[in-house]
Formats: structure tokens, C-alpha cells, sequence
């Protein structure tokens, strides 16, 4: 199995069969984040589409100073955001992301309960008690939370794209993953062995 | 021992990628006598697990129709940029159509077999005066006598000319494979191409375009794949005849030239064949109207002045329909000045031009194919 920076490398050559597997390792997350930014599947799709598209035709500028993975992280999210801005700017209100900054990280952190796939309703309520408890988390404990477990994303790759230490990404994701239990507890949805939570 | 802390630490880390051994041991001994935190990983597997649940499944056949729309694309691979060329160019407005880049270089293939035509005179064997060659080149352009020609055998590896100054050394640098003098290295570069390149060169030369080429006058690199092994080699190449300095340097002008020039106004990509001793750019333009667009043009060098400019041609060619044969339009004639980064360009007219057509005409053929 070939490395990103291995498959990086063969795809600036030209090698559309390396880059079909940087696709695959990525596209998850992509579309997802899209998605998230956007609340429109199709929307999300058209982005996703952009994004490796752009990722390719700029390969040649991508200097190894990030992961992949990373760089074309940003490059979604920046489509995305230059898109939803048009979009404000055109309808003149909040559409799906309000005017509230905190509200807008929120909203682009949790996914919505609409594009899930297809489960018994007992899973769908479980799931929708980690949303909310994900929405009651921190901003930063909720980015850094969404990064990890959504996006998948490293350790390393989360500490470039929030611009922090690889060891405040690890502490961070530690407290965010307790705070994200503790609601749960709280709210009486885990059923936890022992009551005194460390 | 671990405080419950540093165990939260710890197991958080240990969902995430594996723990080292020492710091493994000593949260199982932790684990072994804490309950609540045996609850704690516990809960934060189970949420590790949920979490990437909420995800949605990417839609159907998206990837596949990235991949085709990549596949779409022009073959791109990124040309290195070469240091020594300065950075800054007037902006000249170049022609209207939209290119994209081809770097010509299959072995053997160099400005020789390009702008050659049967029976011109030849640059071959080296002049004894530097000054009357130069100024044929200025002035020989429209008759076309100022090319170097295949049919002409470089017999003089210019042992004794190796300066860029030097004119008719440029021409005997050109890789002649007819040349006598040349190695005998008889395996054709083409071997290489189609089986080790992910490049569009095969379908570009074909194994018969290639084998019917002379002999590349060294051994290169490209049993590795040429097009790996493109930034390590591209113009770094030398044969016997090849002045290094002048090659890197029109090499240098004509990816400036076309990051500058040609690169500044639209959307361009830009395509790698193997490359040899490239002195040209094959440019592919990417349509952007519904008209049809130039089918190729080539950006070439095609020699140096009397004012020790480099000159390049760029032709353009434009196809009624795709795939079909192109027919020529417009010609720009760039002057590179590379000691004082002037850049000044001419249109020259279709006659001019005519002269090193045939052999241009036939790359943009194959381009198609």
C-alpha cells in the first residue's frame, strides 16, 4: 500500500491511477465536510467534485507542506465558504447558516440528521443524542472532536489545518471526548458502570 | 502509577493509533484497578465507534465521475522550474486562444527532427565564423535556411564548442540520431515509453512514430519511466554534442516564456511527454467557447539572433472539427533576451512560417491520435 506522499508524487506525474486512489481515501470526508458547510447533498456533490478537480489541476502547486489530505481539506472548505458568503450576500438573510459565527461552527460541525443513512429508529435516536451533544460541546472541543472521529483526519493533519501543537491536538481531543461522555451521562443516555466520573 | 488523568490521556490516544509499549503497560495496570476508568474506555470506544456513523455515504458513481472528468483533462505534469532564467517579463498580449502545454521528448525527438526539412542547407559542421552564422540565423529565418536539418549528419561533435555563445554548437547539440558520431546506443528510447510512462506519449508517438526515429545519441535514463523520472533529468541530459548551458537555458526560457507569457491569461495545463533534449513545447489548447478551438500550436525554439536573443516560434493550429488534421492560423515570434529579461514579440506571417511546417505539422497530427 503505497503512502500518500507516494501517491501524491506519482499523481503529479500524471498518474490518474494514484490519484483515483487518493480519491477514495478521501472522498469520504470531503463530501462529508462539504455537506456539513452546505446542508445540500447535491450542493455537497458539485463541491466534492470541484475540489479534486482543483486539487488535481493544482498539484503542481502543492508543495508537500501539509499532507494531501490537509491541503485539500482547505481547498473544500474554501469553496464552501466562498459559496455559502455568494449565497448570504444574494438572499439578503441566513439561509442554512446563520448570521452568528458560533452558530455558523456549529452548524458546520455537526452533520445533519437528514443525510444520515438509512437505520432503525433506535439507532437514529442515539445518533441524534450525539449530535446534540456534540452541539453542547466548546467550539474548539467540538472542531478538534468533528476532525478526528468525522473527518478522520491525524493527529499531525488536525495540528496543520488549526495551526497548534500535535500535543494540544492529542490533550484537546482527550477533554473533548470526556465532555462529549459526560452529556451523554448527564442527559441519561450512557449507561456508565460507575457514577464518580473522573 | 497513572492518575486517572493521565490515563483519559492515554486511552483517548490508544483509540486513535497505537500505543507505545511502555505507556500500553502502564494503563493496563491502571485499568486493572479502576473501575470508573474502565467505565471511561468503556464509554469512549462506544463513541469512537458512533462518531463516524453521522457521516453520510458519499453518493453513488461520484468518484467515478471525478475520474472521468480528470481523465478529461489534459495530461499535466508539473515542469520544474529551473533557476538562473530572472522571474520578471513584460507582458506581451499573446494570441487569443487558450493552451495548453505538451514537453516534447521522447527520445530522439529534438529541434532537428521538428524544423528539419528535406534538403535544407545544414548548420552541421562547425562554421569558422561564429559572427556569419549568427547573422544567418537572424536573416535566414523566412527562407528557412537557418534550421538544422536530419538529413545532414552531425560529423563534429563540437568537442571544441561547448559555450552557449556559440552558435553552430547549438545545432550540433541538437540529438541527430542520423549522426554518425552518434553512440551506438541502438535501443530506441521509444521502448521505454508506452510500457513504463503514465504520460500520454504512446498515444501521442506511437511505438512506429518513435522507432522510425533516429536513435537517441545516448542512453538516458528512461528505463526508469521517463516521466519519474522527469524532474531529476529534464535538462540535465547531456550527449556528446549537447551544449548544457544553451539547452538549460532555452529550456528555462520556454517554460518562463510560457508561465509568464502564455500561462498568465487563462486556465492552462500543461503535459509531459519523456522528455529529451526538449527545445520546443507542444501547446493543447482547452476550449473555452463552443467554437472549435486551435487544435495544438508549438512554442519552438528556433534559434538565436544576432543579438544573442532566443527566439521561439509559436505556431497555432486550428481543426474544423476534432480530431482532424489542423490547418495553421497565427504565428508569434517571442525574442528572449535572457541576460537583461527583455522579451519583445513579432507576428510573422504564414509564409515565414511555412518553411518549418511540415515536420510541426506532423506532431500536431499525432496529438489527435
Amino acid at each position: 500500500m503505497q503512502s500518500e506522499a507516494e501517491l501524491v508524487r506519482l499523481a503529479r506525474q500524471g498518474d490518474e491511477s494514484a490519484f483515483a486512489l487518493l480519491v477514495e481515501q478521501n472522498q469520504s470526508r470531503i463530501y462529508n465536510l462539504a455537506l456539513r458547510m452546505t446542508r445540500n447533498p447535491d450542493d455537497a456533490a458539485e463541491f466534492t467534485q470541484e475540489a479534486f478537480l482543483n486539487a488535481w489541476r493544482g498539484l503542481s502547486k502543492f508543495q508537500g507542506e501539509s499532507s494531501f489530505s490537509t491541503w485539500l481539506y482547505r481547498l473544500t472548505s474554501n469553496l464552501c465558504i466562498d459559496f455559502l458568503r455568494r449565497e448570504k450576500r444574494r438572499s439578503g438573510l441566513s439561509m442554512t447558516v446563520s448570521l452568528d459565527d458560533e452558530e455558523e461552527g456549529r452548524q458546520a460541525d455537526v452533520p445533519d440528521e437528514r443525510f444520515s443513512p438509512e437505520q432503525s429508529a433506535e439507532r437514529r435516536e442515539v445518533q441524534e443524542l450525539i449530535r446534540a451533544g456534540l452541539r453542547s460541546l466548546s467550539e474548539e472541543h467540538r472542531r478538534v472532536l468533528v476532525l478526528r472521529e468525522l473527518d478522520g483526519l491525524s493527529y499531525a493533519e488536525i495540528a496543520q489545518l488549526l495551526g497548534l501543537e500535535e500535543g494540544t491536538v492529542k490533550s484537546r481531543i482527550a477533554r473533548a471526548r470526556l465532555a462529549l461522555r459526560k452529556y451523554l451521562i448527564v442527559t441519561g443516555n450512557f449507561s456508565s458502570a460507575s457514577s464518580s466520573t473522573p | 502509577m497513572l492518575t486517572c488523568d493521565e490515563a483519559l490521556e492515554l486511552i483517548s490516544a490508544s483509540l486513535d493509533g497505537p500505543l507505545a509499549p511502555d505507556e500500553a503497560v502502564r494503563l493496563e495496570e491502571h485499568l486493572k484497578i479502576c473501575a470508573p476508568c474502565r467505565a471511561l474506555r468503556a464509554d469512549l470506544e462506544s463513541l469512537h465507534d458512533q462518531l463516524p456513523l453521522l457521516n453520510a455515504p458519499v453518493p453513488e458513481g461520484l468518484s467515478q465521475r471525478i475520474l472521468d472528468q480528470i481523465h478529461a483533462e489534459p495530461k499535466v505534469v508539473p515542469l520544474p522550474r529551473r533557476h538562473g532564467l530572472p522571474r520578471h517579463w513584460r507582458q506581451w498580449a499573446a494570441s487569443a486562444a487558450v493552451f495548453a502545454l505538451v514537453l516534447l521528448g521522447a527520445g530522439g525527438i529534438g529541434l532537428a527532427q521538428i524544423t528539419a526539412l528535406p534538403g535544407e542547407s545544414t548548420l552541421s559542421s562547425p562554421s569558422p565564423t561564429p559572427q556569419t552564422e549568427r547573422s544567418t540565423i537572424g536573416t535566414s529565418l523566412p527562407d528557412g535556411s537557418g534550421f538544422p536539418s536530419v538529413s545532414a549528419p552531425v560529423s563534429t561533435p563540437p568537442a571544441t564548442e561547448d559555450t552557449s555563445e556559440d552558435l553552430p554548437s547549438v545545432y550540433a547539440a541538437i540529438p541527430d540520431g542520423s549522426a554518425s558520431s552518434a553512440p551506438p546506443s541502438a535501443e530506441p528510447s521509444p521502448t521505454s515509453v508506452p510500457a513504463s510512462t503514465p504520460a500520454p506519449a504512446p498515444a501521442l508517438y506511437g511505438s512506429e512514430e518513435l522507432d522510425s526515429l533516429p536513435a537517441a545519441p545516448k542512453s538516458q535514463p528512461q528505463a526508469d519511466g521517463p516521466v519519474q523520472d522527469a524532474p531529476a533529468s529534464y535538462g540535465a541530459q547531456t550527449n556528446s554534442g549537447t551544449s548544457d548551458g544553451l539547452q538549460e537555458t532555452i529550456q528555462e526560457a520556454l517554460v518562463l516564456l510560457y508561465e509568464e507569457e502564455l500561462g498568465g491569461q487563462a486556465a492552462f495545463t500543461r503535459s509531459a511527454l519523456p522528455e529529451s533534449e526538449a527545445t520546443a513545447l507542444l501547446l493543447q489548447p482547452i476550449p473555452v467557447t463552443e467554437e472549435p478551438a486551435p487544435r495544438c500550436a508549438v512554442l519552438i525554439y528556433v534559434g538565436m539572433t544576432a543579438e544573442k536573443e532566443l527566439k521561439f516560434h509559436l505556431h497555432s493550429y486550428a481543426s474544423a472539427e476534432p480530431l482532424l488534421s489542423a490547418r495553421d492560423t497565427s504565428y508569434l515570434c517571442y525574442y528572449v533576451l535572457p541576460a537583461t529579461e527583455t522579451v519583445r514579440v513579432e507576428t510573422i506571417s504564414e509564409a515565414q512560417a511555412q518553411q518549418e511546417d511540415s515536420a510541426v505539422h506532423t506532431l500536431c497530427d499525432k496529438i489527435d491520435n
